[in-house]
C-alpha cells in the first residue's frame, strides 16, 4: 500500500479533490466513438 | 544474400506472392532466426512449427499469404492457451477473432510474443517467462506490456506482430525498441478471444517496422481499407502540460525536431482536465482490470503491481466516480479540439528504456519508476478510445530509440498512417530503416 501511494498517491488525491463542478459521466460512454451529441457540454 | 526476414511485411507478401520467395522457405528461415537471436531477448515464449506449417499449408490466397507473424500471449488459438505474461493459463485453446482474421489472410502464426505480468506494466521486465530485453541493448528493457511483439519487430525476428493496448501497451514497447506501433480505435479490431475484452481501455493494434507495413497490417487486423491521403497538409495539436514537461531533454528535442521536420502546421491547444488524466487512467486500469487477479498468481507480480492489487481493494466510490468524470471532460475536449486540428501530437514516452535490472528513467523532476510517466503520455487514449500510432525519431545518445506519438479522431487510423509516412519521408526514412546492432548467435534454440 505504502508503495502504491508513493508512486501514485499524490496524482490521486488531486482528482479527488478535484472541482468538476458541472462535469458528469456521460451516462452512454462508448470509446469506439465521439462523446454522444446528447451529453451536454457544460453538464 | 538478404535474409527474408530483413524484408518488409509488403516485401515479403508480394515476394511470396510472385513466387520468388517460397513459403515453406521463409517459415523455416525465420524459425532459424528466432533460433539464432532471440536469445539474449526471450521476446518469443511459444513456437509451434507443426501448427504453423498446417496454417501454412492450409493458407488461402490473401495480403498476407504465407507471411509469419506473432502474436502477443494474450489471444486464444485453437492449439494454445494465453497466460498474459503470469503462470497460469489465462483462458482456453480457442479462435480468436485475430486469429481468424490472420487465417484467412493467408498469414502464419509462427509464435507467441511475451507479455508484462497480466499486461499490468510498461517495462516488459516482469512476466513468467523472464524478462524481455530490447533488441538495441538486451540488458535494457523491450517495455509492455506488448514487449515482445515490439523486441521481435526490431530483431528482424518477423516483419509483424499483434500487440494490445490498455493504457498504452502497443505504443509504448514500440517507442522503446524504435519500430512503429498502431493502438486502433477501441473496438476497430474485434477482442473476441483477447484476454482482456471485458476492458473498455483496452484495444488491439499492429506493430511493424514502418507505416506502410502498420497500414497493411491494419488492414489485415481491422477488415477495412485504410486509403492513402495526403499526410503533409495536416495541423497538429501540441498541448504542452502535461504531455510536453518533465522529459527527457533530448527526448523533447528529437521529437520537436520531427515536427518541424513535417513542416505541419502546429496550433497550441489546452484541454481542460488533462492534468488528472494519469490517475484517471490509472483507476480505470486499475478497477477493470485487478479483480481478475488469480490469487495463487499475485506472489509472483513485482512490488508495485502487488500493491495496486491490494490498493483496488480500498479505492473509494468517490474516486471512481471522479475517473469517470475525469474521463467524459476528455472525451469532449478531444472532440473539440479536433475541430482546431487533425493530430494531436506528444513524445511517446518520456525517457529511453530502463534497464531491466532497474526499471527507472531519470527525469528533470528526479528519478522515478517508468510506468507513472509512461502511462502518463498515453493513458489519454484509452479514456477517450482514440486511435494512436508511435513514430520512431531518434536515437538517444544512449544508443536507444526515442518516439513520437500521434492521435487522431475516433476511425482515422488512415490518417495516422498517412501522417507517419509522411513523417518518415520527411526524415529520409533514417529512424525506421535503423537497425539495431546484430546479437552475438547462440549456439542452442532461445525462447520456449
Amino acid at each position: 500500500m505504502r508503495v502504491a501511494d508513493a508512486v501514485y498517491g499524490p496524482q490521486l488525491r488531486a482528482l479527488v479533490d478535484a472541482d468538476l463542478t458541472g462535469t458528469w459521466p456521460e451516462p452512454d460512454l462508448d470509446p469506439s466513438r465521439a462523446p454522444s451529441a446528447r451529453f451536454p457540454a457544460g453538464g | 544474400m538478404t535474409h527474408p526476414q530483413d524484408l518488409s511485411l509488403r516485401e515479403q507478401a508480394a515476394a511470396v506472392a510472385a513466387g520468388s520467395l517460397d513459403a515453406t522457405e521463409l517459415l523455416d528461415a525465420t524459425l532459424a532466426r528466432i533460433d539464432e537471436r532471440d536469445g539474449p531477448l526471450n521476446s518469443v515464449v511459444a513456437r509451434f512449427p507443426d501448427e504453423s506449417r498446417r496454417m501454412l499449408a492450409e493458407a488461402p490466397d490473401g495480403p498476407l499469404h504465407g507471411v509469419p507473424v506473432l502474436v502477443k500471449d494474450m489471444f486464444r488459438l485453437p492449439w494454445y492457451g494465453p497466460h498474459d505474461g503470469a503462470p497460469s493459463q489465462s483462458a482456453p485453446p480457442g479462435e480468436s477473432s485475430v486469429y481468424r482474421r490472420l487465417r484467412d489472410a493467408g498469414a502464419v502464426i509462427a509464435g507467441i510474443a511475451q507479455c508484462h505480468f497480466w499486461g499490468a506494466g510498461s517495462t516488459g521486465h516482469v512476466s513468467a517467462w523472464g524478462p524481455c530485453g530490447n533488441p538495441w541493448d538486451a540488458g535494457h528493457c523491450a517495455g509492455g506490456s506488448s514487449g515482445g511483439s515490439a523486441a521481435a519487430v526490431g530483431a528482424r525476428l518477423v516483419a509483424a506482430a499483434v500487440g494490445t493496448d490498455g493504457g498504452g501497451s502497443v505504443r509504448l514497447p514500440a517507442a522503446y525498441c524504435g519500430v512503429t506501433g498502431l493502438k486502433a480505435t477501441f473496438g476497430g479490431i474485434d477482442t473476441e478471444g483477447y484476454t482482456h475484452g471485458y476492458s473498455d481501455m483496452g484495444a488491439i493494434g499492429p506493430i511493424c517496422r514502418d507505416a506502410g507495413d502498420t497500414r497493411l497490417f491494419a488492414e489485415v487486423l481491422t477488415g477495412r481499407a485504410l486509403a492513402r491521403g495526403d499526410g503533409g497538409a495536416l495541423r497538429v495539436g501540441i498541448v504542452r502540460t502535461p504531455w510536453w514537461t518533465d522529459l527527457d531533454p533530448e527526448v523533447d528535442e528529437a521529437c520537436r525536431a520531427a515536427l518541424d521536420a513535417a513542416g505541419w502546421e502546429q496550433v497550441e491547444l489546452s484541454l481542460a482536465g488533462a492534468e488528472h488524466q494519469q490517475a484517471a487512467a490509472l483507476v480505470c486500469l486499475t478497477m477493470q482490470s485487478l479483480p481478475m487477479v488469480r490469487p495463487d498468481d499475485l506472489a509472483e507480480a513485482d512490488v508495485v503491481l502487488r500493491a495496486l492489487t491490494k490498493f483496488e481493494l480500498v479505492m473509494t466510490p468517490l474516486v471512481v466516480h471522479q475517473a469517470a468524470r475525469i474521463r467524459s471532460l476528455l472525451r469532449r475536449e478531444a472532440a473539440v479540439a479536433f475541430g482546431r486540428c487533425d493530430l494531436l501530437a506528444w513524445p511517446t514516452v518520456p525517457a529511453p528504456a530502463p534497464p531491466i535490472e532497474d526499471a527507472t528513467v531519470e527525469l528533470p523532476s528526479g528519478r522515478a519508476p517508468a510506468d507513472p510517466g509512461n502511462l502518463r503520455q498515453t493513458g489519454f487514449g484509452n479514456l477517450t478510445g482514440l486511435p494512436g500510432i508511435s513514430v520512431p525519431v531518434g536515437l538517444h545518445s544512449s544508443g536507444l530509440p526515442m518516439a513520437l506519438q500521434l492521435q487522431a479522431p475516433w476511425d482515422e487510423e488512415a490518417r495516422l498512417c498517412d501522417a507517419a509516412e509522411h513523417l518518415e519521408e520527411a526524415t529520409g526514412r533514417e529512424f525506421v530503416d535503423a537497425a539495431p546492432p546484430e546479437p552475438e548467435p547462440v549456439a542452442a534454440a532461445g525462447g520456449g
